[in-house]
């Protein structure tokens, strides 16, 4: 009781209240421990309890401000949303860093004492419809970039010899999303991605990102930094350090002056184990790093949507899981949207909410196999049996079209 | 230097890992790195067999050979002070008097160095042609052509031209040695952005940047290795026309020196010159290899050989 009561009154919220109205929150408080991994609440779900942060880390915007994706300060709230009037729903899904202890509130409880409490009562309460107002806007901010294909197509045509890349090509990828393209080689998933990323045209067809046509015959081509390719082989500039590279963008674009930028490349850098190599060049580190350097490159610029095309090829199996887990964590906290492209049928499935099957030349939509296993994912699941199960079903579609393109190959050579 | 670098990091690493060493610590544990080196000594060892053969050569009055002064006499006459400078003893003396005693010698080599780095300058005005035919198809196409014609002229043809259209003694000199490398720093700049992967520009577009934030920071830094290749050529065929030009409209200079020897049969001094000219290139091209090094330090860090 008297621990909670020092945790209350280290919490911002609560500033300015009387130790005796405290008192009759802290009575109400429980403490709840959760292991790494564990889901605190779902977005959508109904508030009942907010919480105070013991010890740990949870994915949850912070409230003491910045562009903090992560509350791992003791003292700091969640979930105010329970504390707030008339807020029917958490705005985020909160998941657990590392392990974690947290204090436990019933949100009722909350607004029946500040109710009857006169001499601050009103001002705190004032502020927590303020901070849940805000989390909501940031809720809706992150639901931006969605992704729709739309019937797109797209034939070369150098000298007459029609080669269909691409046909008919539609799905959604909601905003948020992880989707990943699998299919065998030569099967368009580059000429989709290249079309997206404005690298390319359409012939037929649109491409929407929100409300938004980024592709569509004729139009012009215009690659821009709410949608971040990370490339097969990497493209970090060989020539910036690795803090120039990862300033690149924000600096090019005028978003920030190089200090803010280097600072803000700086915690990035350190939230995702990359301190220390700021000053070396992209020859200097290993290829794992290159890769988780090129994301934070992305990432820096607020994205809609990242693209990845086969990101994780050239990497050894070892780097390779050890990249997948990275990515889902990055995923996790900054809601980005994901269009990943790959040919390897584990890593699809293991990352993504939808997993798209492409047909051999012309590339058509196969099947769309939505990945219904739960989230944050890690490599045990990789033997469940609903892991295997979607892993039949991919392969079963899969195996068709590569065989096809493999006696296509065959003709060819013959 | 690329090998000595990491033939070093052991060195530093018996140490401690973390040790870090002044500069001139690195320095003398690159030299005796150096030192220790077998190609080092194999080098050496060549230069030493190179002047023995031409000594022997010269010795068994092998046809042709015979021509030539021995390599001794020539670095005595290269050596030793002129008559009556300090003796008048004529084992001590040189017979021409063009060597390190001589002013002459430091004359011609200040004009010829003079001339060259007038030309190396204007030469680099090749970089930015480079440049913009790299990164502009349409100036390439506009330039290419006229630019493609020029190019196999052999600046010695220019020779005449050059003295007609500049009546001063240093002008067609200059003009000749820029000629020359003009064209190889052009070509190799272009060769330069050429040479850039693509991906690097798809992905400076990716993150928002201009045409001009392109080449700022694509184009110029990827064509940097080439354009280095394209200096050292430059620098190389530009001596190439400094002599045949001082051969022609010069009074000074170490090309008018080998002509000046060759007319009074003076065969040590045609060697003198001769020799002065590969030593002094060799140090310019040390000279932009060390530049070279710390611009292209991406490369040179990433252990690259450059």
């Amino acid at each position: 009781m008297s621990d909670f009561l020092g945790l209350l009154a280290t919490a911002d919220i609560f500033h300015g209240l009387e130790a005796g109205t405290l008192e009759r929150i802290a009575g109400a408080c429980e403490e709840r421990r959760f292991p790494r991994g564990a889901v605190v609440y779902r977005a959508g779900e109904a508030p009942d309890y907010l919480f105070i942060l013991r010890k740990g880390a949870v994915s949850h915007p912070s409230l003491s401000g910045g562009s903090e994706r992560t509350v791992r300060t003791p003292g700091e709230v969640f979930g105010i949303a329970a504390a707030a009037e008339r807020m029917t729903r958490h705005a985020f899904t909160v998941t657990c860093l590392e392990e974690t202890v947290v204090c436990a509130i019933p949100g009722a409880r909350v607004r029946e004492v500040l109710k009857g409490d006169p001499s601050g009562g009103d001002v705190v309460m004032r502020r927590v419809s303020t901070l849940a107002a805000e989390i909501e806007t940031l809720a809706s901010e992150r639901g931006r970039g969605r992704l729709s294909i739309r019937a797109a197509g797209k034939v070369y045509d150098p000298e007459g010899a029609r080669v269909v890349a691409l046909e008919d090509c539609s799905f959604d990828v909601p905003a948020g999303g992880l989707c990943v393209v699998v299919g065998p080689s030569g099967c368009g998933k580059t000429t989709l991605l290249n079309a997206v990323a404005g690298f390319d045209h359409l012939t037929s067809g649109a491409i929407c990102l929100d409300e938004q046509v980024i592709a569509a015959p004729g139009r012009e081509l215009k690659p821009g930094p709410d949608r971040i390719v990370v490339f097969q082989h990497g493209a970090l500039f060989p020539w910036k350090t690795v803090l120039d590279n990862i300033t690149y963008g924000p600096l090019v674009q005028r978003k920030m002056k190089r200090k803010e930028a280097e600072e803000r490349a700086k915690s990035l850098m350190e939230k995702v184990g990359l301190a220390g190599i700021e000053s070396q060049y992209p020859g200097e580190i290993s290829s794992g790093m290159r890769r988780r350097v090129e994301i934070v490159r992305a990432l820096i610029n607020d994205p809609k949507i990242l693209l990845l095309d086969e990101p994780f090829r050239a990497l050894d199996a070892l780097t390779k899981s050890v990249m997948h887990e990275y990515l889902l964590e990055l995923y996790d906290l900054s809601g980005k949207t994901i269009f990943f492209i790959t040919h390897d049928l584990e890593e699809a499935i293991f990352l993504a909410d939808l997993v798209v099957i492409m047909t051999t030349r012309p590339g058509r939509v196969k099947k769309l196999i939505p990945v219904d296993l739960p989230r944050p994912r890690n490599y045990r699941q990789l033997s469940s049996p609903r892991f295997l199960e979607l892993k039949q079903q991919t392969i079963e579609g899969v195996h068709e079209e590569a065989l096809k393109a493999f006696e296509a190959g065959e003709r060819e050579l013959a | 230097m690329a090998k000595i670098l990491t033939e070093a990091a052991p060195i530093a690493g018996r140490a401690s890992a973390a040790t870090v060493y002044s500069r001139r610590r690195i320095l003398w544990l690159r030299t005796r790195t150096a030192l220790t080196e077998r190609y080092f000594w194999l080098g050496v060892l060549g230069l030493a067999a190179f002047f023995a053969g031409w000594d022997l050569a010269y010795r068994l009055g092998l046809p042709r050979m015979e021509k030539l002064e021995s390599p001794l006499s020539t670095f005595r006459e290269f050596t030793l002070p002129p008559r009556g400078a300090l003796t008048y003893d004529p084992a001590f003396e040189s017979k021409w008097g063009y060597g390190i005693w001589s002013k002459a010698w430091y004359t011609d080599i200040g004009m010829s160095v003079w001339r060259i780095s007038q030309a190396f300058v204007w030469s680099l005005l090749g970089i930015p042609l480079g440049l913009l035919m790299g990164w502009k198809r349409a100036i390439r196409d506009f330039v290419f052509a006229p630019f493609e014609l020029m190019r196999p002229i052999p600046p010695i043809s220019w020779v005449p031209l050059a003295i007609v259209m500049f009546p001063s003694q240093e002008a067609p000199i200059i003009f000749l040695c820029t000629i020359a490398s003009f064209f190889a720093v052009t070509l190799n700049t272009l060769l330069g952005v050429d040479s850039i992967d693509p991906v690097y520009f798809r992905a400076a577009r990716c993150l928002g940047s201009s045409e001009w934030q392109i080449f700022r920071h694509v184009i110029i830094p990827g064509a940097m290795p080439f354009i280095f290749t394209g200096l050292l050529i430059g620098l190389g065929v530009a001596w190439f026309s400094l002599v045949g030009g001082e051969i022609i409209a010069g009074t000074w200079g170490l090309g008018y020196r080998t002509m000046d020897a060759y007319m009074n049969v003076a065969t040590a001094q045609l060697l003198i010159a001769m020799f002065t000219i590969g030593f002094i290139g060799m140090l310019m091209g040390v000279g932009l290899r060390v530049v070279q090094r710390r611009v292209l330090a991406w490369k040179a860090k990433a252990g690259e050989t450059i």
